[in-house]
C-alpha cells in the first residue's frame, strides 16, 4: 500500500488537528501547558514495523492498548519507552518526588492520557469517514515490545498495516517522545486513504 | 430498557466491590448499586429516576459533566484519580487520615445499541488504600532524598575537610595495609592520590621506627582505649625521610575488621626549626659566655701586659731577659687575639671602625685563609684604591666567610679572583646591577670588592635566601656565615649582594663607603712610650688593672688617682675640680659590675666639667661606646689589653688635643 505525499500531508494535518484538541484536554486536566506534536507518520506492512522501532526493541516499554471496532477496525497502541513513561507521568503529576518506576497511579495517569490520544486520533478518522467506532477499555501494560508486535501478526491471515505516528509531548520545559501505532487491516487502511483522496 | 436487566442488577448488587450506576441517554439514573448506597449515603430509591447532574450538581461545578457528554457521544472515558481525585462526593472509609473525600478512579462506558448510544455505565473504584500507601511511599521517598542530600552534603563536607587538611589521614587495617590515604600524601610525601592504597604501611617506615609503630598499632587494636601517638620517619616518593607525628584511634563500629585511623603531621620543619632554635640558643649562650670570659680575660691580660711593659722598661735588664719578656708579651698578644675570636660569637657587634687599606686587608686575609688549600688567588687591586673606615676584625670575618664558601664550592681546586675598584654612586639607589637589579645605596663614593669563584654556582631559586639567617645548603652549616656578613656590611653602611650563573660560579659584591679627603691613619703605636705630665684619674673595678695602669702612668710621668667605680670617680673629679687641681684626663672602664659604669660616669663628669677629657676602655671591643666613643663625649678609646706605648700614645694625644 503506497500513499502519496499529498495524502500523507493531509493525514498529518488531520492528526495534528485531533492532537491539538487532545493537548487542550490534557492542559485543562493537568493545569499546565501541554503541547502535542506529530512530526512524522510512517505507514508500513506489519512485518516491517520492527525496523522502525528498533530503538525501542531493547528493554521495557509502557503501552496503552485499545481495540476499536466498527466499519474501520484494528488496534491502537500508545508506546513509550519505560523511562519516557516514568518521565511523562512525573511531568503530568503535581508535587511528586521523581522516582524511576511506575506505580499504579502512574499507570492510571498514562492510561487516561493514552485514552485521550487514541480517542482524538480515531475520533478524527471517524469524523472523516462519518462512521462510528467502538472502543474496548484501554489496557496499560509494561512489557517488552517483541511479544507485543508478535501478537499483531501471529494467527491472522489478513495482511495488516501499521500506521506509526511519532508523537512528541512537550511540557514543563521537557520533551517526551512516543509512538501512537494503529494496526489496520488493508481494507480499513484503504478506506481511510480513499477518504483522504476525497478530502484532497 | 436493557434486556436481562434483572439478572445483571442482582449480580452487580451482590458481587461488586465498587460503585456502579447506569444512566440513560438523558442522564436519568436508572440503576444505583448497593456499594454506592453504602458509601454515598444515597439510597437507590432516592436517586433512581433522577437526572444525574441535577442530583449531583457538583459534577457540573467541577466540570465533570463534560465527560458524560463525551460518553454520550460514544467515547469511552477514563478518570484517573491523580487528575480528578473523585467523581462523586463520598466520605473516606479510612480512619485517621487527612482525606476529605474518598479517592476514586472512574470509567464512563457508553452503552451502544445498533450504533446508537442509549446510556452510560459509570464504574467507580475506591482507591483510598492505594492512594494512602502511595502517599506514604512518597513521603518516605522525600525523607530518603532529604537524608541522602544531607548525607551527600555531609560526606562532601567531611571529604573536603580531609582533602584540604595539611595533615595526612590514613586508615590502616590490622595487617598494616593502607586502606585509605588522604590526598595530602601528595603535598607531604609526594605520592600520587591513591598510590599508597593497598600498600603495606611498613614499606614506608624507617626501619628504626618500625618496631615502635607496629607495637603502637597492635596495642591500639588489642585495646581500643589505648593511646597511639608515635613520631616516625616516612619515606617520601623521592626517597627522602619525613618525620611525621602520628596519632591514631580505632575506627568505630568495625569490630569484625578492626582498622585504625591515623592523623599524621609533618614535623620535619618543626624539628629543623627546633634544632635551629637550640643552635641559636647555644650560640647566644656561647656569645654571652665568650663575652664574659673575654672581659675578665682582657682585664687579666691588661695586668700581665702592663706589668710586662713596666718590667721591660727596667734599665738593668739583661738582653736575654728582655728577649724573654718580649716573648711573654707576644704570647699575651696572641691570647688577646684568641679572646677576640671568642668575641666573634657575639654576632652583630657594633664595628670599631678605623681607616683601613682594603687592598692590604684583602691580600692578608686571603693568603691566610687559603694557605695550604688547592685554591689559587688572583688579585686585581688598583694602587689608587680608596681607603675605607672599617672594623678590620669584622671585615676580615666577612672576607673569610666568603673565601671559605668559595673554596668549598670548588672541591677540586681552582682560582678565586679578588678584585676591588673605586665606584661613585651619582644618585641615591641608582647603581644598576646586571639582571635589572639596583643597589640600595645612597649617593657617594664606595670601594667595591668582588670575589669570584669557579664553583658550581647558586641556583636562582635560592639566590634570594642565602643571606637569610639560618639558611644553609651545607649539611653541617650553621646558616650564619652569610647572615653575619650581611649584618656586618650593613652596620658599615655598605651593601653585599651576589650574582651567580649555575655551573659557572658566583660573584659576591661588597660595597663599603670610601674614606676620602685628608686621612689620618691611627698612629702606629711608638716603640718607646711617650712621656707626659699632669693628673690622671683612673677608674676600674679590677685592682690588678688599677695597679698596673697606675704603675704604667707613673712610669711615663703622670700623677695618678684611682677609683673603683663611677661614684668614687665622680666624687674625686668633683673635689679636684673644686680645689683647683683638675685632672688632665680620666680613663674610665666601661663595665663595672654592681657599680656605676663608664657610660654613666662620663655623663656625670660632663655635668661637672664640660671640658673633661675622657678615655674609655673595655675588654669588650664590641661595646657600642667603644665604636663611637666620640658620639658619647669621650676623647679617646683604648681596648684592653694594651701595652705601655699604646697607652702613652692615647693619653698623650687626648691631653695635648685642644678642647672643642
Amino acid at each position: 500500500m503506497i500513499i502519496s505525499s499529498e495524502q500523507k500531508d493531509s493525514l498529518l494535518e488531520l492528526i495534528n488537528i485531533g492532537f491539538g484538541r487532545a493537548a487542550a484536554s490534557l492542559s485543562e486536566l493537568t493545569g499546565q501547558r501541554v503541547l502535542l506534536n506529530v512530526p512524522q507518520i510512517v505507514i508500513c506492512p506489519m512485518e516491517e514495523i520492527r525496523e522502525h522501532l528498533k530503538d525501542l526493541m531493547q528493554g521495557k516499554v509502557a503501552t496503552v492498548h485499545q481495540v476499536f471496532s466498527g466499519p474501520v477496525a484494528g488496534e491502537a497502541i500508545l508506546l513509550l519507552d519505560y523511562g519516557g513513561a516514568v518521565l511523562l507521568s512525573g511531568l503530568l503529576s503535581e508535587n511528586r518526588v521523581p522516582v524511576d518506576r511506575l506505580d499504579q497511579s502512574d499507570q492510571e495517569v498514562l492510561t487516561e492520557v493514552g485514552n485521550i490520544l487514541l480517542n482524538a486520533c480515531l475520533g478524527t478518522f471517524g469524523n472523516l469517514l462519518d462512521i462510528h467506532l467502538s472502543f474496548s477499555l484501554p489496557r496499560m501494560q509494561v512489557e517488552t515490545l517483541d511479544p507485543l508486535l508478535d501478537s499483531f501478526t501471529i494467527g491472522t491471515e489478513a495482511v495488516r498495516y501499521a500506521m506509526l505516528i511519532l508523537t512528541t509531548f512537550s511540557l514543563r520545559d521537557s520533551t517526551v517522545h512516543g509512538y501512537l501505532i494503529l494496526v489496520l487491516a488493508v481494507a480499513s487502511l484503504d478506506l481511510l486513504v480513499q477518504s483522504l483522496e476525497r478530502l484532497g | 430498557m436493557i434486556a436481562g436487566w434483572e439478572l445483571i442488577h442482582r449480580y452487580l448488587d451482590d458481587h461488586l466491590d465498587r460503585g456502579v450506576f447506569i444512566t440513560d441517554s438523558q442522564l436519568q439514573i436508572i440503576y444505583w448499586n448497593c456499594w454506592l448506597e453504602k458509601h454515598s449515603g444515597n439510597q437507590s430509591s432516592e436517586v433512581v429516576g433522577q437526572n444525574l447532574l441535577k442530583k449531583f450538581p457538583e459534577l457540573i461545578r467541577r466540570g465533570k459533566d463534560l465527560y458524560y457528554q463525551k460518553a454520550l457521544a460514544g467515547q469511552l472515558v477514563l478518570l484517573a484519580h491523580r487528575f480528578h481525585q473523585y467523581l462523586l462526593q463520598m466520605p473516606p472509609d479510612i480512619a485517621n487520615h487527612h482525606l476529605v473525600q474518598m479517592p476514586q478512579s472512574a470509567k464512563i462506558v457508553p452503552i451502544m445499541e445498533e450504533n446508537q448510544v442509549v446510556g452510560a455505565i459509570t464504574i467507580i473504584d475506591n482507591v483510598s488504600e492505594r492512594v494512602v500507601r502511595e502517599e506514604e511511599l512518597q513521603s518516605h521517598i522525600k525523607r530518603l532524598k532529604k537524608t541522602e542530600e544531607t548525607l551527600r552534603r555531609s560526606e562532601a563536607y567531611y571529604r573536603s575537610l580531609i582533602e584540604n587538611t595539611s595533615d595526612i589521614i590514613m586508615v590502616i587495617d590490622s595487617e598494616g595495609m593502607i586502606c585509605f590515604a588522604s590526598p595530602s600524601v601528595g603535598r607531604v610525601l609526594g605520592y600520587l592520590p591513591g598510590e599508597l592504597n593497598y600498600r603495606q604501611v611498613w614499606e614506608l617506615l624507617h626501619p628504626e621506627d618500625l618496631p615502635k609503630f607496629t607495637e603502637g598499632l597492635h596495642t591500639l587494636i588489642r585495646n581500643p582505649d589505648a593511646i597511639f601517638a608515635v613520631e616516625a620517619r616516612f619515606r617520601g616518593q623521592d626517597r627522602s625521610w619525613h618525620t611525621l607525628e602520628a596519632i591514631g584511634k580505632i575506627l568505630p563500629d568495625r569490630p569484625e575488621k578492626p582498622a585504625v585511623v591515623i592523623n599524621c603531621r609533618d614535623i620535619t620543619e618543626r624539628q629543623l626549626a627546633e634544632k635551629e632554635r637550640l643552635r641559636i640558643v647555644k650560640l647566644e649562650s656561647l656569645g654571652i659566655l665568650a663575652g664574659g670570659i673575654a672581659h675578665d680575660f682582657n682585664n687579666i691580660l691588661t695586668a700581665i701586659l702592663g706589668n710586662l711593659s713596666l718590667t721591660g722598661m727596667e734599665p738593668y735588664l739583661k738582653n736575654a731577659d728582655r728577649a724573654r719578656l718580649n716573648e711573654a708579651e707576644k704570647a699575651c698578644l696572641r691570647a688577646q687575639a684568641l679572646a677576640q675570636r671568642l668575641l666573634t660569637f657575639a654576632v652583630g657587634g657594633a664595628p670599631v671602625k678605623k681607616p683601613a687599606d682594603i687592598a692590604k686587608l684583602l691580600t692578608e686575609t686571603a693568603n691566610l685563609t687559603l694557605c695550604g688549600t688547592n685554591i689559587r688567588c688572583d688579585f686585581h687591586l688598583p694602587e689608587d684604591l680608596w681607603l675605607a673606615k672599617v672594623d678590620e676584625g669584622q671585615i676580615n670575618q666577612v672576607i673569610n666567610n666568603l673565601l671559605i664558601n668559595a673554596q668549598q664550592s670548588m672541591p677540586s681546586g681552582g682560582v678565586i679572583a679578588i678584585r676591588a675598584e673605586n665606584v661613585t654612586v651619582a644618585e641615591d639607589a641608582k647603581l644598576a646591577l646586571p639582571l635589572g637589579k639596583h643597589i640600595p645605596l645612597p649617593k657617594g663614593e664606595y670601594v667595591k670588592i668582588m670575589i669570584t669563584d669557579q664553583g658550581e654556582g647558586i641556583p636562582p631559586e635560592i639566590g634570594d635566601k642565602i643571606f637569610d639567617p639560618y639558611f644553609t645548603t651545607k649539611p653541617q652549616g650553621s646558616g650564619l656565615g652569610l647572615a653575619t656578613a650581611y649584618s656586618i656590611i650593613k652596620n658599615h653602611h655598605g651593601y653585599i649582594t651576589m650574582e651567580s650563573t649555575p655551573g659557572e660560579g658566583s660573584v659576591f659584591l661588597i660595597y663599603l663607603p670610601a674614606l676620602r679627603g685628608a686621612i689620618t691613619f691611627p698612629e702606629e703605636a711608638p716603640l718607646e712610650p711617650l712621656l707626659g705630665q699632669g693628673r690622671v684619674l683612673i677608674m676600674d673595678d679590677e685592682d690588678i688593672v688599677l695597679n698596673v695602669l697606675s704603675g704604667m702612668l707613673h712610669k711615663i710621668g703622670y700623677e695618678v688617682v684611682s677609683a673603683r667605680d663611677g661614684g668614687e670617680a665622680a666624687e674625686k673629679y668633683r673635689a679636684a675640680h673644686r680645689n683647683g687641681r683638675p685632672f688632665a684626663a680620666v680613663i674610665l672602664d666601661l663595665t663595672v659590675p654592681g657599680g656605676l659604669g663608664g657610660k654613666e660616669t662620663l655623663e656625670i663628669l660632663k655635668e661637672i666639667d664640660s671640658q673633661v677629657k675622657v678615655i674609655v676602655s673595655s675588654g669588650y671591643s664590641d661595646n657600642p661606646i667603644m665604636a663611637d666613643y666620640d658620639k658619647y663625649g669621650a676623647q679617646g678609646v683604648i681596648s684592653k689589653p694594651y701595652r705601655l706605648p699604646e697607652l702613652s700614645q692615647v693619653i698623650h694625644t687626648v691631653i695635648t688635643r685642644k678642647s672643642k
